[in-house]
């Protein structure tokens, strides 16, 4: 579709596809370089080290990616409010949304299975079963974010007609 | 041994009667209860795979009285969870432990209103 379509149909476009996919990566180095800065200057530990700093990197990123998400899907009266099929056909049209709700989710999926691995290792568990919850955290993460691309791409590549 | 560490941690929560104590449970347990919602919200989009008509069922089934209160309480959850999260950060990265308490206390006025607000936007 292209932009001038977009705007006719009076869909909010926040960000064009390519400008979402450079500010991810940005952001992505930005992580890395501060996650680096701060392992060098505090000195501490290798272990647990990235999962500590980028449970918060996620927590904050998502403060304002759930805000959007709630506000726009689920809490805001008016036409935006709905969830229904063909609302959520029209509203897929545009890129900036399907880059922000990829992120979205990597997010969540990232913030939550690693907020449940920080409550197990609480835990003091053996080696081998800390080995196999953390192999089984790492798969049902890549199955959510699986199905949940394929979800997106499913709603993305519907036209407006519906089946 | 782990059944004994979760009976310790309860004993924990009853008998030191700090909001910290109360807070981390708190982010815990919601921590854990908006995870598995995850779970939930992917399973409910899935039905999309089987028609729009399925789709628009499984939808439906959050545009009802049950449904509104669900989505309330979500909204709760997530709000304890985020503004805690936040607390916690900011007291992280830069140094702000002898200040916890207020930001709690501040952490838990923003909740409030957000509960207020949810009140007229989610149930009525």
């Amino acid at each position: 579709m292209r932009r001038w379509e977009v705007r006719k149909l009076g869909i909010s476009q926040p960000l064009s596809f390519r400008t979402s996919q450079f500010l991810v990566n940005v952001l992505c180095v930005l992580c890395v370089l501060c996650g680096e800065l701060i392992h060098y200057k505090m000195n501490i530990e290798k272990r647990g080290f990235w999962s500590w700093f980028l449970q918060r990197i996620t927590a904050l990123l998502l403060v304002m990616g759930m805000s959007v998400h709630f506000f726009t899907f689920h809490f805001s009266p008016g036409r935006y409010a709905s969830r229904y099929y063909d609302e959520i056909i029209h509203r897929f049209c545009s890129p900036g949304w399907i880059a922000f709700h990829l992120c979205l989710l990597a997010l969540v999926v990232f913030h939550g299975l690693n907020g449940l691995w920080g409550i197990l290792v609480d835990f003091n568990l053996s080696k081998r079963t800390n080995y196999f919850l953390r192999q089984a955290l790492w798969f049902t993460g890549f199955v959510l974010f699986g199905v949940g691309i394929y979800i997106l791409i499913w709603f993305a590549t519907r036209n407006n007609s519906g089946f | 041994m782990n059944i004994q560490k979760l009976k310790e941690g309860f004993e924990d929560l009853i008998k030191n009667r700090n909001p910290g104590m109360l807070s981390f449970w708190i982010h815990r347990v919601t921590g854990v209860a908006v995870t598995v919602f995850l779970f939930l919200h992917i399973f409910t989009l899935s039905s999309v795979f089987r028609g729009k008509d399925a789709y628009d069922y499984a939808i439906s089934k959050f545009d009802t009285t049950s449904g509104y209160i669900f989505q309330y309480v979500l909204l709760l959850a997530v709000a304890v969870h985020l503004l805690n999260g936040i607390r916690i950060t900011v007291v992280d990265f830069w140094g702000l432990t002898r200040i916890q308490k207020k930001l709690l206390w501040i952490s838990l006025l923003v909740f409030l209103v957000i509960a207020a607000v949810g009140v007229k936007t989610v149930l009525l």
